[in-house]
């Protein structure tokens, strides 16, 4: 595990009033296990810990998904806020990484699902994405992250879960509602397209 | 050698396949460097996105982070320091940061949705967004404003199935849906009918007088499988576009090419859009990558049972890529005709081989030809038909025209007007080219709702009804007078030129009111053409010199007058009058930024959408090009917007064709929402103050329409 430290503006321990938790922050990093278990009771300065040392897993689980920052932005924090109910599903047997990605994947998931329901979700997304790529001019190096933020929704869900996060299909498939295969034909489509994204052809 | 499917590939990366599955692709694989290349190039995409940085989020996430911990210790500790448990909740959720951010989002809302943009703004949205076939779709219409009235609208939809041909705007189906409470929202259900793959609805009141489409384009609905469109989908989606918006087509097909890369016909209709697009041949870089693709297929293809529409697919992007009756061209069509001879495709590929060996030469071989293909195959192909009666009047001989028009007919009912008027070129002929023109002029009285465009209101189409009954009344007195029956001819004319207006017919008029000793009436007709601005100085001289052999300068003074006034009048009948923002903001070729009100400085104007990427804006240049000279002479305003910046290609583009414009980027592509034009090219006539006049005006009734605005407004500001 690295090494957490903290920039100065973060205000410490005492500060926020530390109740149950030893250890010192200042000198060595707490084991992963023991803020688990700190954080699962409720203690401010373990969410503050795992925060700092997970943050990026999380906001980018959450701004590949929703393509927004603020939206990434208010599932981070409610991942982190919520650690002490979620955590209580956490069986401490795999890593906590991979485990809060799929929390986040989740809540980016419900996200989401307002937001089709508010219709903001529209098949224009399709042309959005090649419209993006005739629109980049060709000097300019198109980078895999764009291409995957270009991506039409429920495509770019689906990549930043298999692809990058790691789930497994199985995994997808009940997150998604979807049947194994459909997951797959998915990811089969969403590579393609991020071929021909990358190499400005198809 | 046959290849690893696309699926096996990502199955072996994805280490989905059995022990037994995984030696059998590594074999393949030892073997096949083309399968290792694909294999390579999916597994460096994985390798690139497992590898993908993770973005850091902001400090100030941390620090809300711990303001609602502190928050909810503080509400942990001390719950009952909360007398009202209404207040607590909503303290609790009235965070600081909470406010913070909702004052923030009031202050973003205000500044994206200004008064006018919200107001604008309709919306149509679909539930499921994304349907399967036959799937039921609630329907939400969010109206801007036009609708107050109404409890409840109009959903009109035009269905597209397999097969569909472009340029059919016919066969719409309507919908009610009701208002919701109070709000401006409307909502209904449809069920697609298990044929339809593509759908394009529009929303207008109960009496069809207005309408919202979107600025012509309409709501679009596509049929999907899990997410994903069907490939039929997107063939219909673009014959939609075709005429309406060769951009998104293009767009379309490049869409089908990469989602359904192993269907031929995606790559032969991308090949052809490009080839068009691109003024008739593809650039080099293009066919390289067609190229690779047709080898690809065609190593796929080799051994494989595939259908005939692949086969002519394969035939035509050969075509495309080595030139007609090239070995590889023929290689494909002689595998049609061997495996599947009587699809449309083959018998297409029999009339264009037909063509190539007696074409315009002897009309008659190839009329026989034609003639042996129907007898064999009947109405295979409307190409089949269409072919037939080209050929049957080049031959010019009654019996095949009679014939073919027959077929034709049959086949294409939507073209019996020109099928009609074609016939009445050929004296044996006439007469049943007549009859079938009077039962057009039949079709046109009634008010089939089917029959109406989307985007045309009720009384749009009416008026484009007394138009076409217009043409029709012109072609028949045309005839008529071509076989010197002028008296019959008389009432058919007077009816052409009694709306709209047509110089040309004019001038057909006022010879044979001159034939029927008519002076006067071919004095107001000369009239009507020495008044249109569009006519060149030298041919409005020559006519005034005919109308003074015939008439006294006092006489022809008050018939230009009256031919003014008519033209203004007729021209201000077709007028609206509808708001657009002045503050859209365009770059110029010098680099300034320009307001649209700053570009047209109190003037009426011609704003036009242009864009060198869509073929009908290339063959409409020489025009608008004469245009920006006519409203230079007017003292009217022209804006000719394009949506690529003002660079030396461009510059060397438009110089190449001998015209000069003045052209203003739209940056912030602002112009599309503001005057709802979603195609190019298009063009609107503004007046003086700004407003939209005329919309999506021809060419060749500019001139008078902004002739007509300038006198309305002279007569404004005269005392």
């Amino acid at each position: 595990m690295s090494s957490v430290t903290f920039p100065e503006s973060v205000p410490s321990y005492e500060r926020h009033g530390l109740r149950t938790c030893d250890y010192a922050l200042s000198t060595a990093p707490a084991p992963e296990a023991h803020l688990v278990e700190c954080a699962r009771e409720g203690d401010s300065a373990a969410i503050g810990a795992l925060y700092l040392q997970h943050k990026a897993s999380v906001f980018g689980v959450a701004l590949r998904m929703l393509n927004s920052v603020p939206d990434a932005e208010d599932v981070t924090h409610d991942v982190f806020l919520e650690l002490p109910t979620t955590l209580k599903t956490f069986e401490g047997r795999g890593r906590l990484e991979g485990w809060i990605k799929r929390v986040a994947a989740r809540k980016a998931l419900m996200m989401l699902r307002r937001r089709r329901i508010q219709g903001e979700v529209s098949i224009d997304g399709w042309l959005g994405f090649l419209r993006s790529r005739e629109s980049v001019a060709y000097a300019e190096r198109i980078t895999l992250d764009d291409a995957v933020r270009q991506l039409p929704t429920h495509l770019r869900v689906i990549v930043t879960m298999k692809m990058i996060e790691g789930f497994t299909y199985p995994q997808i498939a009940e997150s998604l509602g979807l049947h194994i295969n459909a997951a797959k034909a998915r990811i089969h489509t969403a590579r393609r397209l991020l071929q021909a994204y990358l190499k400005e052809g198809w | 050698m046959f290849h690893l499917s696309d699926t096996q590939l990502h199955d072996y990366v994805d280490k989905e396949l059995t022990p037994d599955a995984i030696v059998a692709t590594d074999q393949h694989l030892a073997e096949c460097a083309p399968c290792r290349s694909r294999l390579s190039s999916l597994a460096d995409l994985e390798h690139q996105l497992q590898r993908l940085e993770d973005p850091e989020p902001q400090p100030k996430v941390y620090d809300r982070l711990m303001h609602s911990l502190r928050d909810r210790e503080s509400r942990d500790r001390t719950p009952t320091d909360i007398t009202s448990p209404s207040r607590w909740i909503v303290l609790a959720r009235m965070r600081p940061w909470a406010i913070a951010a909702s004052v923030a989002i009031l202050i973003v809302a205000g500044i994206m949705l200004a008064p006018d943009l919200v107001s604008e703004a309709s919306s149509l949205t679909f539930t499921p967004a994304m349907p399967a076939r036959s799937n039921q779709i609630d329907i939400e219409y969010r109206s801007d404003g036009r609708f107050a009235e109404q409890t409840s609208l109009r959903l009109r939809s035009r269905y597209r199935r397999p097969g569909d041909l472009p340029y059919v705007t016919a066969n719409t189906i309507a919908t009610t849906l009701v208002r919701d409470g109070e709000s401006r929202i409307f909502r209904g259900r449809i069920r697609l009918p298990d044929s339809v793959v593509y759908a394009v609805f529009a929303v207008e009141d109960a009496q069809g007088r207005v309408v919202d489409s979107r600025g012509r384009a309409g709501w679009e609905l596509m049929v999907h499988d899990d997410g994903v469109p069907v490939y039929e989908a997107l063939v219909q989606k673009r014959e939609h576009l075709f005429g309406e918006n060769w951009e998104a087509a293009l767009e379309t097909q490049r869409l089908a090419a990469t989602l359904y890369p192993d269907e031929p016909g995606s790559w032969h209709a991308l090949a052809s859009l490009e080839r068009e697009l691109a003024g008739s041949t593809l650039p080099e870089s293009l066919s390289e990558r067609f190229r690779q693709q047709y080898d690809r297929l065609g190593r796929l293809f080799e051994q494989r049972s595939i259908p005939g529409s692949s086969m002519s697919a394969m035939a035509f992007l050969a075509a495309d890529l080595f030139g007609s009756d090239s070995p590889q061209m023929n290689m494909w069509l002689r595998r049609l005709y061997a495996e599947a001879p009587s699809r449309p495709d083959a018998v297409m590929f029999q009339i264009d081989d037909l063509f190539g060996r007696f074409g315009t030469r002897s009309p008659r071989r190839m009329l026989e030809g034609l003639d042996s293909l129907w007898s064999i195959h009947g109405a295979v192909h409307v190409l089949l038909m269409e072919e037939g009666f080209r050929q049957a009047v080049a031959l010019a001989e009654p019996a095949p025209v009679a014939r073919w028009a027959e077929r034709l007919q049959q086949a294409k009912p939507s073209s019996s007007v020109s099928i009609a008027t074609e016939m009445l070129k050929h004296p044996p002929l006439r007469d049943s080219g007549l009859e079938r023109l009077l039962h057009e002029l039949n079709k046109f009285q009634s008010t089939g709702d089917g029959r109406r465009p989307l985007y045309r209101s009720v009384i749009e189409q009416r008026r484009w009804q007394r138009e076409q009954r217009a043409t029709i009344h012109g072609a028949i007195g045309t005839a008529l007078v071509a076989s010197g029956r002028f008296d019959e001819a008389v009432p058919h004319l007077d009816s052409a030129a009694a709306t709209g207006w047509n110089v040309s017919l004019f001038h057909t008029v006022a010879e044979v009111k001159l034939r029927v000793s008519d002076v006067a009436a071919a004095v107001d007709m000369l009239a009507r053409i020495r008044v249109d601005p569009a006519v060149s100085q030298s041919f409005a001289d020559s006519i005034e010199n005919v109308a003074l052999s015939l008439t006294d300068r006092d006489r022809w003074t008050r018939a230009l007058g009256a031919a003014r006034r008519e033209m203004f009048d007729r021209s201000l009948a077709e007028s609206i009058n509808r708001h657009v923002d002045g503050g859209v903001r365009y770059r110029n070729r010098a680099g300034h930024t320009r307001t649209l009100a700053e570009l047209t400085d109190g003037r009426v104007s011609v704003v036009a959408f242009w864009s060198r990427y869509c073929a009908p804006a290339i063959t409409e240049l020489p025009a608008l090009g004469r245009t920006s000279e006519l409203m230079d002479q007017m003292g009217a305003g022209l804006v000719i917007i394009v949506n690529e910046p003002l660079s030396e290609d461009l510059d060397g583009f438009l110089q190449s064709r001998g015209v000069d414009l003045p052209l203003v980027h739209d940056v912030r592509g602002e112009s599309l929402p503001a005057f709802n034009a979603w195609s190019t090219p298009l063009y609107y006539v503004l007046d003086a103050d700004g407003r939209i006049r005329f919309k999506h005006s021809r060419l060749e009734d500019i001139p008078r329409q902004v002739a007509a605005l300038q006198s309305l407004e002279s007569r404004i500001i005269a005392p």
